[in-house]
């Protein structure tokens, strides 16, 4: 540990609040600390002058790590990155001092300059016991992309990839469609043109498709291999990103699943109060909202049988855009639309008595000829979850991490899922989905290379006990059990979450950058205790 | 002066820190923040190992629940927090000196608030008993 180098750069930007920090004397304090081989102002690191003072002073002075004293190193971590490659250390020999806004911005001048002392403290501390993580600036990753599913979501997404240079296999388990799916709103012009039929996607050069299952994944994210079975051969396919998008069935169904009569059904059975609920407990996925699926066919009810009476029930209602008035005309030609707080009760064989919680006016129940759930069903998810090996969500649906911040990302690194709940699809939700999640791919694998690495987990093997806890715990499957029947943390695979670390019984795994030893140092500098 | 060590998710929570930096939110000098890459990723070991150092109180900042970048670290968070406020109740410390709070990036304003509510906690308790000097 003693012959490392460590170097301080106090970024001077001092002017307005940050002026009641002392600079200098926060140069002179970190020079002090014991250890350090060099201690600098540097004038603003986010400039170009400044990194290239720091990279000659980093070459110069021989050290071979730093600790940036400066601004939230959120937005910075790239330029530390590169001012470390450039000055020949390893990308990550960084830390940073967050002396701006957790000193400076928000405490009072004494005590800003006294916490601002004990951050650097704790950034030296804590890169004194850094060691270089396993980093690969540059893998390369293939450019090709496999879509699974057959339905619009599909071709879609492939149609996406392929407008950004992308080639893309389109498999298809199930019998292609060939149309839009019933109820699907049309819309007229430009926004007709994001969905590709199959037909349509399968003239272009860049796309192959293949009528088949996915058999098996091997390998790694950017370089996938598919083990495909295609009439009794076995078709190896390689890419780099996987996508599933399982082809819904967007249908109005009756409680038993069957599919919503048509007017004249209903006409002719005399059937003339229609409830129509989001989806139930038999019925599937979907949202709570009222839909304009649902709305649409309740104007075909109301404007084909005289005297029909169609109840929407929902949480809310959902008709963005020139979906509001299908609601309006809806609402002018007597449909009713309800909230419901919870799953509203359903009773009897028919006729029906429905009752629910309104939550404004309270109990409310209602009479019913007919009962319709408003479902999306995507029959393929169970497959793919397996042979994919995505788990599935609470409410059916390939589990993605977190549609806001990271659409279509499941927790397979590098397997993407186009998914339809995000609001009950519609025609128009189906594009924008279908372009986030491409958006996705892309920033995978539109440089040709990708990181891995970094601040990984890795498995002491001397005292792993094999008690699976971090193949249990980890939500991106990065353990295994290896060759010597202990566990391996898979570093392409890995995120770097560090709940395997916490959970080891054995404390058999550390983690890069975030190691027992340097947060346990960062606290005792923190409150004031030596090394 | 009192000593609060805040460990902190570098997701949302560590964005709320630096936001309420950002907009000149105010809060006591005591809270120091460590930042960890999941709240999932602390252990027991590092919150009693902070009381032994003389810390009198200790934060877990974490997403919020069902919104967490590692899918479930901040459940595990509970987990591990729960565990240490037991131990610190059987030794006598007190639990209320640890908890866990979940802020997501757009919540600075809870920063100082919960700063707050943990610094009044300490003012009750009194300093932590175990800090010794040196």
């Amino acid at each position: 540990m003693s012959g490392d180098q460590i170097g301080v750069f106090v970024c001077s930007w001092g002017s307005g609040k940050d002026a009641k920090l002392d600079m200098d004397g926060l140069r002179i304090f970190a020079g002090s600390i014991e250890g350090i081989s060099l201690s600098k102002r540097v004038d603003r690191i986010c400039s170009g002058s400044g990194q290239r003072e720091m990279i000659s002073a980093i070459k110069e002075s021989g050290i071979d790590r730093f600790v940036a004293v400066a601004c939230s190193g959120r937005t910075k971590t790239r330029l530390y990155r590169s001012i470390a490659t450039s000055s020949g250390l390893h990308p990550l020999a960084f830390e940073v001092a967050n002396v701006r806004e957790q000193a400076a911005y928000v405490h009072d001048a004494p005590e800003a300059q006294r916490k601002a002392e004990i951050l650097i403290k704790m950034a030296v501390e804590k890169i004194r016991l850094w060691t270089a993580p396993p980093f690969e600036e540059e893998m390369p990753v293939s450019g090709n992309v496999a879509v699974v599913g057959g339905g619009l979501m599909a071709t879609s997404v492939a149609r996406e990839l392929i407008a950004q240079g992308m080639t893309v296999d389109l498999i298809v388990s199930g019998e292609a469609s060939k149309d839009l799916p019933p109820y699907i709103f049309r819309n007229e012009g430009e926004k007709e043109r994001s969905v590709l039929g199959m037909s349509e996607a399968s003239r272009d050069q860049r796309l192959r498709s293949h009528h088949t299952n996915v058999l098996e994944v091997q390998g790694v994210p950017g370089d996938f291999g598919l083990i495909m079975d295609v009439d009794g051969e076995i078709v190896p396919a390689r890419c780099g990103a996987i996508v599933l998008a399982p082809e819904p069935r967007m249908e109005l169904s009756r409680l038993d699943g069957s599919p919503a009569p048509s007017a004249q059904d209903l006409s002719a059975q005399g059937l003339r109060r229609i409830v129509i609920l989001p989806s139930g407990p038999s019925s599937g996925l979907g949202c709570s909202c009222m839909t304009p699926r649902g709305m649409l066919y309740a104007l075909s009810l109301v404007n084909a049988i005289p005297g029909a009476e169609v109840y929407l029930l929902g949480r809310e209602v959902r008709a963005l855009g020139e979906m509001e008035g299908l609601q309006r005309s809806a609402q002018e030609k007597g449909v009713k639309f309800f909230r419901i707080d919870s799953e509203p009760l359903v009773e009897g064989p028919g006729p029906f008595t429905i009752t629910w919680k309104d939550p404004l006016v309270g109990a409310m129940s209602l009479r019913a000829d007919l009962v319709l759930f408003d479902a999306v069903l995507t029959p393929e998810v169970q497959a793919m979850s397996k042979v994919f090996d995505v788990p599935i969500d609470d409410k059916g649906e390939l589990l993605c991490i977190d549609p806001r911040l990271r659409p279509g990302e499941t927790v397979r690194k590098g397997v993407f899922a186009a998914r339809y709940r995000v609001g009950n699809m519609l025609y128009e939700d189906m594009a924008i989905e279908a372009g986030s999640v491409a958006a996705r791919v892309l920033e995978m694998l539109s440089l040709g290379t990708m990181e891995i690495g970094g601040a990984v987990a890795e498995v002491d093997q001397d005292k792993c006990s094999a008690c699976l806890s971090c193949l249990r715990i980890c939500p991106y499957s990065a353990p295994i059990i290896g060759q010597a029947g202990k566990a391996e943390v898979r570093m392409e695979l890995c995120q770097g979450c560090g709940s395997c670390v916490a959970l080891c019984p054995s404390r058999a795994i550390d983690i890069y950058c975030f190691s027992d030893s340097q947060l346990i140092a960062q606290s005792r500098a923190a409150l004031g205790r030596g090394r | 002066m009192m000593r609060i060590i805040g460990f902190c998710c570098e997701r949302g929570p560590e964005e709320a820190v630096d936001l309420a930096g950002e907009r000149g939110m105010r809060y006591q000098a005591d809270v120091i923040f460590i930042k960890v890459p999941c709240a999932g990723r602390v252990d027991v070991v590092h919150l009693l190992r902070a009381f032994r150092e003389g810390a009198d109180a200790v934060l877990v900042i974490g997403c919020l629940e069902d919104n967490c970048h590692h899918v479930y670290g901040n459940l595990e968070a509970r987990k591990k927090v729960e565990r240490a406020k037991q131990i610190l109740d059987e030794v006598g410390l007190g639990s209320s000196r640890l908890e866990l709070f979940h802020v997501a990036s757009n919540q600075p304003f809870r920063i100082p608030r919960l700063v707050a509510e943990m610094a009044s906690r300490v003012e009750k308790l009194g300093p932590n008993p175990l800090a010794v000097k040196g």
